[in-house]
């Protein structure tokens, strides 16, 4: 058990990281079930992915909901999102999409269970071939009623930014 | 099942939710490794293991931003048994498929959730305690409407709550019950309430209905012996049963709800429930070789039960410390009954606060703390000595008696505190949780947790009688809602 605990204590393997400073335009999008149109996820989330972004040498850029273009008004698919972002004149050196869908679940032996669909772009504008993405459900539990969409996302916060994680070290993994 | 869930959930659009819990706690005392009897005293360390899966299969699925028809099924299974970990051993027979509906939304331009199954409406849980007084519906089987805005939630419900009332005695007792939540200042301050109505008319010639047996009395039913004096009273064999003479019922529940937060408090819930209970149906009595039903409405039909809860969670070091206080108050009062003690003539207080310690965002230290009393108020309904069975009120023996033990008070107290892994980092009600921990309690009444000790005194009694008011227990346990 002490050994096990000693070992425990062991340095993790570094994470990958930008061999030098790179900028990435982010849009972290909310898009609950019955808002039309999608707005930004809050603020405690992004700035949550944005931390673990400058972990890895990434210099996000946040891009405001102001500035959001015609894909981001209805129903469209999150590629159609990231294509407009990838499209944008000046775009930096890599863009970053966060499709991010809370959807109210049950209440679950005592708990607000919501499921948080999201969906990850990260594009180089330079080369779109080279993207990857990833689509996933996390769940999200609260403890209280008035917690709605924005407490869920934010909730899902750290499994969103686990896949993150694995997002960014595949699109360095490629470069 | 889970895996049955998980294939389901992969052949068309669902999702699986749950929880579960599962723990080992070797005691020592003699336990069945709970701390105490019940979660008064705090939910941590005196419940058992527990699974529930749930599924939900999207019939018409829900997309964001879109007002097409969307409809979902949800079906749980539920138990509290898990092989290896009580006395159930993980039967299946131990877990019951507990919620089935169907949901459907935007049928009409009204933002309403129609449901139809199993249905419920509660205004949230008290944590610590794991209960939930503000809880209407839960009971029932029918249809739902469930209307959501920004400033207001109203929930309204019908159907039958006949199974879950009177279970192998069906018969039908339509209810009728509706919830309304107002955010008055969203975010800081919302109010609520909601009542649910029973009625379950006389049906004469239905044998599971309401009816009374005649001349019966409290005393005969609680001893059991209406047929013994009824034989008594005849000077002979036992004659005719009298007919019973059909009753019908009516009961309630009405709830209440006030939620506040702002600042390091960041949430307080306040839950206060009333409710008239469903008079029972019937009692059986065997004597002289004749069993019958002896109905017994007018005997138990002026049972009510008042709950008050409370549950206030501070931010007092942020991403540091938290903590939570809790306190219950339940007067359970049955006007039928001044003979003996019973749980429908009791009242309890408690009070619980934990404060949990975040070491690292993942390493966090937990200590709790409850102070309960339970008092029966129809006279002596427990032990404080292993000898105690030959006193009675006012110290005299009384064979015939209906008291049980010494003392008509239950004092509790409880201390736990260990280490908890939060892979998800910081928070009370975050998990998974793996924890590790250390439970004492004190409590008036002798061995007062299950246990497999030899109660009695007879001269026989070869295992002896222990006294013990303490009651330890080393806990491995994790926690998990997915």
């Amino acid at each position: 058990m002490v050994l096990i605990a000693l070992w425990g204590c062991a340095p993790k393997a570094p994470a990958v990281s930008a061999s030098a400073p790179l900028t990435v335009d982010v849009a972290w999008v909310a898009a609950p079930m019955g808002e039309v149109p999608p707005r930004e996820a809050p603020a405690a989330l992004a700035d949550a992915m944005e931390k673990q972004l400058r972990s890895r040498n990434l210099q996000p850029h946040r891009v405001p909901a102001a500035e959001w273009g015609v894909p981001f008004d209805a129903r469209d698919l999150p590629e159609q999102r990231a294509g407009w972002l990838v499209a944008r004149p000046g775009a930096a050196d890599a863009v970053l999409l966060a499709d991010l869908s809370p959807r109210y679940f049950g209440f679950v032996n005592g708990r607000y269970r919501w499921t948080v669909t999201a969906e990850l772009w990260l594009v180089d504008p330079d080369d779109p071939t080279h993207a990857v993405t990833d689509r996933f459900e996390v769940p999200a539990y609260l403890t209280w009623d008035h917690e709605r969409d924005d407490a869920a996302l934010v909730a899902a916060a750290p499994l969103v930014g686990r896949h993150l994680d694995d997002l960014v070290e595949d699109w360095l993994g490629g470069r | 099942m889970i895996a049955l869930f998980a294939a389901a959930a992969l052949a068309q659009s669902a999702d699986v939710a749950g929880y579960a819990r599962i723990m080992t706690r070797p005691d020592f005392a003699g336990g069945d490794g709970k701390l105490g009897y019940w979660n008064l005293y705090g939910r941590l360390l005196n419940e058992g293991p527990y699974a529930a899966v749930e599924l939900r299969v999207d019939a018409l699925e829900r997309e964001p931003g879109s007002d097409d028809v969307w409809t979902d099924l949800h079906l749980r299974v539920e138990g509290g048994s898990v092989t290896n970990a009580d006395l159930g051993n993980g039967a299946l027979s131990l877990f019951r498929l507990s919620q089935l509906y169907t949901q459907a939304g935007n049928l009409t331009r009204a933002p309403i959730v129609w449901r139809i199954g199993t249905l419920e409406s509660t205004f949230g849980d008290l944590g610590l305690y794991d209960l939930r007084p503000a809880q209407l519906l839960f009971d029932t089987i029918g249809g739902q409407a469930t209307l959501q805005t920004r400033p207001v939630d109203v929930i309204v419900g019908v159907g039958d709550a006949g199974y879950a009332l009177k279970g192998g005695r069906y018969n039908t007792v339509p209810t009728a019950g509706a919830t309304a939540r107002v955010r008055v200042v969203p975010g800081h301050l919302e109010l609520g309430g909601g009542a649910q109505a029973y009625y379950e008319p006389a049906v004469a010639g239905n044998r599971n209905a309401q009816y009374q047996t005649p001349g019966m009395t409290y005393e005969d039913f609680v001893r059991g012996e209406y047929l013994q004096g009824l034989a008594e009273a005849n000077n002979a064999v036992l004659g005719d049963i009298p007919d019973p003479d059909a009753r019908s019922a009516a009961s309630y529940k009405l709830v209440g709800y006030l939620g506040a937060g702002g600042g390091p408090l960041r949430w307080n819930n306040l839950f206060v429930s009333y409710q008239r209970l469903h008079p029972q149906t019937a009692t059986v009595e065997t004597f002289d070789g004749v069993t019958a039903d002896l109905y017994v409405h007018d005997l138990t039909d002026e049972r009510t039960v008042l709950i008050v809860g409370d549950e206030a969670q501070l931010r007092v070091v942020p991403d540091r410390l938290d903590v939570v206080l809790a306190g219950l108050l339940g007067v359970h009062e049955d006007g039928d009954n001044d003979l003996s003690p019973s749980d429908f003539d009791r009242r309890y207080t408690s009070l619980v606060g934990r404060a949990q310690l975040y070491a690292t965002p993942v390493v966090h230290l937990l200590a709790e703390s409850s102070y309960a009393t339970e008092t029966s108020t129809n006279g002596n309904a427990y032990r404080e000595h292993y000898d105690s069975i030959f006193q009675g009120t006012d110290g005299v023996q009384d064979a015939r008696g209906l008291e049980f033990g010494d003392s008509d008070t239950r004092t509790t107290w409880q201390g736990k505190g260990g280490v908890v892994l939060n892979p998800l980092g910081p928070g009370v009600y975050v998990r998974p949780s793996l924890r590790l921990l250390y439970g004492a309690q004190w409590s008036s009444q002798n061995n007062a947790f299950g246990n497999s000790f030899v109660a009695d005194l007879d001269q026989y009694n070869t295992f002896g009688n222990v006294e013990r008011h303490w009651h330890h227990v080393l806990a491995l346990e994790s926690e998990i809602w997915f």
